[in-house]
Protein backbone atom coordinates (compact mmCIF):
# COMPACT_ATOMS: atom_id res chain seq x y z
CA UNK A 1 0.00 0.00 0.00
CA UNK A 2 2.29 2.45 1.49
CA UNK A 3 5.67 2.64 0.63
CA UNK A 4 8.68 3.09 2.93
CA UNK A 5 8.58 7.13 2.57
CA UNK A 6 5.10 7.33 3.16
CA UNK A 7 4.78 5.19 6.16
CA UNK A 8 7.89 7.36 7.49
CA UNK A 9 6.16 10.11 6.88
CA UNK A 10 2.76 9.25 8.62
CA UNK A 11 4.63 7.79 11.48
CA UNK A 12 6.59 10.92 11.98
CA UNK A 13 3.31 13.02 11.74
CA UNK A 14 1.32 10.46 14.08
CA UNK A 15 3.79 10.61 16.70
CA UNK A 16 4.17 14.33 16.31
CA UNK A 17 0.19 14.71 17.10
CA UNK A 18 0.63 12.23 19.81
CA UNK A 19 3.08 14.40 21.51
CA UNK A 20 1.29 17.87 21.48
CA UNK A 21 -0.54 16.98 24.64
CA UNK A 22 2.33 14.67 26.18
CA UNK A 23 5.16 17.64 25.85
CA UNK A 24 2.28 20.21 26.75
CA UNK A 25 1.80 17.98 30.11
CA UNK A 26 5.43 17.11 30.46
CA UNK A 27 6.79 20.34 30.87
CA UNK A 28 4.44 21.43 33.01
CA UNK A 29 4.68 18.25 35.25
CA UNK A 30 8.57 19.07 35.30
CA UNK A 31 8.19 22.71 36.48
CA UNK A 32 6.22 21.05 39.41
CA UNK A 33 8.85 19.46 40.35
CA UNK A 34 11.27 21.65 40.66
CA UNK A 35 13.46 21.09 43.83
CA UNK A 36 11.30 17.61 44.44
CA UNK A 37 12.99 15.39 46.76
CA UNK A 38 14.18 12.09 45.39
CA UNK A 39 11.46 10.81 47.31
CA UNK A 40 8.59 13.18 45.94
CA UNK A 41 9.93 12.66 42.58
CA UNK A 42 10.13 8.64 42.89
CA UNK A 43 6.50 8.97 44.34
CA UNK A 44 5.13 11.29 41.08
CA UNK A 45 6.81 9.43 38.83
CA UNK A 46 5.91 5.90 40.35
CA UNK A 47 1.68 6.96 40.29
CA UNK A 48 0.09 4.47 37.31
CA UNK A 49 -1.34 7.22 35.79
CA UNK A 50 2.24 8.77 35.77
CA UNK A 51 4.13 6.07 34.50
CA UNK A 52 1.97 5.34 31.93
CA UNK A 53 1.63 8.84 30.45
CA UNK A 54 5.41 8.62 30.98
CA UNK A 55 5.62 5.01 28.67
CA UNK A 56 3.54 6.31 25.73
CA UNK A 57 5.63 9.65 26.28
CA UNK A 58 9.44 7.73 25.95
CA UNK A 59 8.30 5.26 23.12
CA UNK A 60 6.89 8.16 21.16
CA UNK A 61 9.56 11.10 21.28
CA UNK A 62 11.92 8.21 21.06
CA UNK A 63 10.72 7.17 18.14
CA UNK A 64 10.07 9.98 16.43
CA UNK A 65 13.36 11.72 16.88
CA UNK A 66 14.42 8.36 15.46
CA UNK A 67 12.64 9.07 11.92
CA UNK A 68 13.66 12.99 12.22
CA UNK A 69 17.41 12.21 12.34
CA UNK A 70 16.91 9.57 9.75
CA UNK A 71 15.66 12.51 6.99
CA UNK A 72 19.08 14.64 8.28
CA UNK A 73 21.09 11.71 7.66
CA UNK A 74 19.48 11.10 4.04
CA UNK A 75 19.99 14.80 3.44
CA UNK A 76 23.24 15.59 4.30
CA UNK A 77 25.06 11.60 3.33
CA UNK A 78 25.52 10.67 0.04
CA UNK A 79 28.15 7.90 0.52
CA UNK A 80 26.09 4.52 0.47
CA UNK A 81 28.54 3.18 3.03
CA UNK A 82 28.56 6.02 5.97
CA UNK A 83 24.84 6.43 5.22
CA UNK A 84 23.79 3.27 5.92
CA UNK A 85 26.36 3.12 8.80
CA UNK A 86 24.82 6.44 10.46
CA UNK A 87 21.01 5.23 10.04
CA UNK A 88 22.30 2.09 11.90
CA UNK A 89 23.63 3.97 14.66
CA UNK A 90 20.66 6.83 14.62
CA UNK A 91 18.75 3.07 15.22
CA UNK A 92 20.82 1.99 18.20
CA UNK A 93 21.42 5.15 19.81
CA UNK A 94 17.36 5.77 20.19
CA UNK A 95 16.40 2.14 21.03
CA UNK A 96 19.24 1.87 24.01
CA UNK A 97 18.09 5.36 24.92
CA UNK A 98 14.63 5.24 24.74
CA UNK A 99 14.77 1.40 26.37
CA UNK A 100 17.02 3.17 29.34
CA UNK A 101 14.47 5.45 29.98
CA UNK A 102 11.73 3.30 29.68
CA UNK A 103 13.12 0.54 32.15
CA UNK A 104 13.85 3.55 34.56
CA UNK A 105 10.09 4.22 34.98
CA UNK A 106 9.34 1.00 35.56
CA UNK A 107 12.10 -0.13 37.95
CA UNK A 108 10.70 3.16 39.70
CA UNK A 109 7.17 1.91 39.56
CA UNK A 110 8.08 -1.46 41.09
CA UNK A 111 10.24 0.39 43.46
CA UNK A 112 7.27 1.58 45.40
CA UNK A 113 6.82 4.46 47.91
CA UNK A 114 9.90 4.81 49.64
CA UNK B 1 35.38 -18.95 -24.21
CA UNK B 2 31.78 -17.82 -22.82
CA UNK B 3 32.97 -16.39 -19.75
CA UNK B 4 35.43 -14.34 -21.82
CA UNK B 5 32.84 -13.10 -24.24
CA UNK B 6 30.46 -12.37 -21.11
CA UNK B 7 33.81 -10.27 -19.93
CA UNK B 8 34.06 -8.38 -23.18
CA UNK B 9 30.27 -7.71 -22.95
CA UNK B 10 30.07 -6.17 -19.97
CA UNK B 11 33.50 -3.77 -20.50
CA UNK B 12 31.51 -2.46 -23.82
CA UNK B 13 28.38 -2.30 -21.82
CA UNK B 14 26.97 1.27 -21.76
CA UNK B 15 25.72 2.50 -18.02
CA UNK B 16 22.18 3.84 -17.47
CA UNK B 17 22.83 4.48 -13.76
CA UNK B 18 23.98 8.68 -13.60
CA UNK B 19 27.42 8.81 -12.11
CA UNK B 20 25.67 10.92 -8.49
CA UNK B 21 29.46 11.82 -7.78
CA UNK B 22 29.85 13.96 -10.97
CA UNK B 23 26.45 15.34 -11.19
CA UNK B 24 26.30 19.38 -10.24
CA UNK B 25 24.41 19.51 -7.04
CA UNK B 26 21.41 21.46 -7.05
CA UNK B 27 21.29 24.73 -5.21
CA UNK B 28 21.76 25.48 -1.50
CA UNK B 29 21.93 27.50 1.08
CA UNK B 30 24.36 29.68 -0.29
CA UNK B 31 22.00 30.69 -3.61
CA UNK B 32 18.71 31.02 -2.40
CA UNK B 33 17.78 34.28 -1.02
CA UNK B 34 16.27 34.30 2.41
CA UNK B 35 13.22 33.95 3.43
CA UNK B 36 11.38 33.69 6.52
CA UNK B 37 9.80 30.58 6.11
CA UNK B 38 12.99 29.18 4.89
CA UNK B 39 14.54 30.19 8.43
CA UNK B 40 11.51 28.47 9.94
CA UNK B 41 12.31 25.29 8.33
CA UNK B 42 15.84 24.92 8.67
CA UNK B 43 15.21 26.04 12.89
CA UNK B 44 13.03 23.25 13.16
CA UNK B 45 15.79 20.93 11.58
CA UNK B 46 18.39 22.08 14.21
CA UNK B 47 16.11 22.69 17.41
CA UNK B 48 15.12 18.68 16.52
CA UNK B 49 18.97 17.82 16.53
CA UNK B 50 19.29 19.89 19.79
CA UNK B 51 16.24 18.00 20.94
CA UNK B 52 18.20 14.62 20.24
CA UNK B 53 20.89 15.58 21.83
CA UNK B 54 18.93 16.72 25.07
CA UNK B 55 17.07 13.33 24.97
CA UNK B 56 20.41 12.09 26.98
CA UNK B 57 19.84 14.43 30.32
CA UNK B 58 16.06 13.39 29.82
CA UNK B 59 17.07 9.71 30.10
CA UNK B 60 19.65 10.46 32.72
CA UNK B 61 17.26 12.17 34.71
CA UNK B 62 14.94 9.37 34.93
CA UNK B 63 18.09 6.83 34.84
CA UNK B 64 19.24 8.32 38.33
CA UNK B 65 16.06 8.17 39.89
CA UNK B 66 15.42 4.70 39.52
CA UNK B 67 19.42 4.10 40.50
CA UNK B 68 19.81 5.94 43.87
CA UNK B 69 18.50 9.10 45.85
CA UNK B 70 22.62 9.53 45.84
CA UNK B 71 22.65 9.51 41.80
CA UNK B 72 19.49 11.30 41.75
CA UNK B 73 20.55 14.62 44.01
CA UNK B 74 23.83 14.04 41.38
CA UNK B 75 22.10 14.25 38.53
CA UNK B 76 19.81 17.28 39.89
CA UNK B 77 22.46 19.01 41.27
CA UNK B 78 24.20 19.33 38.23
CA UNK B 79 20.98 20.58 36.34
CA UNK B 80 20.56 22.82 38.63
CA UNK B 81 23.89 24.88 38.89
CA UNK B 82 24.48 27.94 36.79
CA UNK B 83 25.64 25.40 33.60
CA UNK B 84 23.09 23.52 33.80
CA UNK B 85 20.19 25.93 34.02
CA UNK B 86 21.79 27.59 31.12
CA UNK B 87 21.75 24.15 28.84
CA UNK B 88 17.95 23.86 30.88
CA UNK B 89 16.82 27.11 29.04
CA UNK B 90 18.48 26.27 25.93
CA UNK B 91 16.69 23.00 25.65
CA UNK B 92 13.40 24.30 27.18
CA UNK B 93 13.58 26.95 23.82
CA UNK B 94 14.08 23.99 21.60
CA UNK B 95 11.24 22.00 23.15
CA UNK B 96 8.66 25.11 22.63
CA UNK B 97 9.96 26.16 19.09
CA UNK B 98 9.90 22.39 17.86
CA UNK B 99 6.81 22.25 19.72
CA UNK B 100 4.73 25.29 18.30
CA UNK B 101 6.29 25.30 14.72
CA UNK B 102 5.44 21.47 14.61
CA UNK B 103 1.59 22.18 15.26
CA UNK B 104 2.32 24.97 12.80
CA UNK B 105 3.17 22.35 10.09
CA UNK B 106 0.21 19.87 11.04
CA UNK B 107 -2.18 23.75 10.39
CA UNK B 108 0.12 23.84 6.65
CA UNK B 109 -0.34 20.08 5.91
CA UNK B 110 -4.05 20.33 5.93
CA UNK B 111 -4.08 23.28 3.30
CA UNK B 112 -4.97 25.92 5.89
CA UNK B 113 -2.72 29.49 6.52
CA UNK B 114 -0.90 28.76 3.58
CA UNK B 115 -1.04 32.11 1.51
CA UNK B 116 1.80 33.83 1.16
CA UNK B 117 1.52 36.66 2.99
CA UNK B 118 -0.21 34.59 5.68
CA UNK B 119 2.34 31.94 5.92
CA UNK B 120 4.94 34.57 6.86
CA UNK B 121 2.72 36.18 9.52
CA UNK B 122 2.03 32.81 10.99
CA UNK B 123 6.05 32.14 11.10
CA UNK B 124 6.24 35.19 13.25
CA UNK B 125 3.75 34.44 15.73
CA UNK B 126 5.65 31.22 15.73
CA UNK B 127 8.71 31.96 16.92
CA UNK B 128 7.20 35.14 19.23
CA UNK B 129 4.94 32.12 21.03
CA UNK B 130 8.39 30.18 21.08
CA UNK B 131 10.10 33.03 23.40
CA UNK B 132 7.13 34.13 25.45
CA UNK B 133 5.86 30.45 26.29
CA UNK B 134 10.14 29.98 27.50
CA UNK B 135 9.84 33.36 29.36
CA UNK B 136 6.57 31.99 31.15
CA UNK B 137 7.99 28.77 31.83
CA UNK B 138 11.25 30.33 33.47
CA UNK B 139 9.50 32.96 35.18
CA UNK B 140 6.91 30.56 36.74
CA UNK B 141 10.34 28.10 37.32
CA UNK B 142 12.08 30.83 39.20
CA UNK B 143 9.00 32.11 41.34
CA UNK B 144 8.60 28.76 42.34
CA UNK B 145 12.65 27.83 43.27
CA UNK B 146 12.07 31.08 45.35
Amino acid sequence: MANKSTKHFNHQRFTAMIQIPLVVWFIISVVRLIGASWTEFTAWAGEPLTALLLVIFILSIFYHMRLGMDEVIEDYIHKPAARSRLLMLNKVFAVILGFTALFSVIVITLNGTH
Amino acid sequence: MKVAMAEEFLKTRPTYAPDTDKMPLSPHLQIWKWTVTMASSILHRATGIALYAGSVLFTLWLLSAAVSQAFYNQVTGLLGSPLGLLVLAGFSWAMMYHLVNGIKYIIWDSGRLLEKETAKKVVWVVILLSFVLTGLLWAVALGMKG
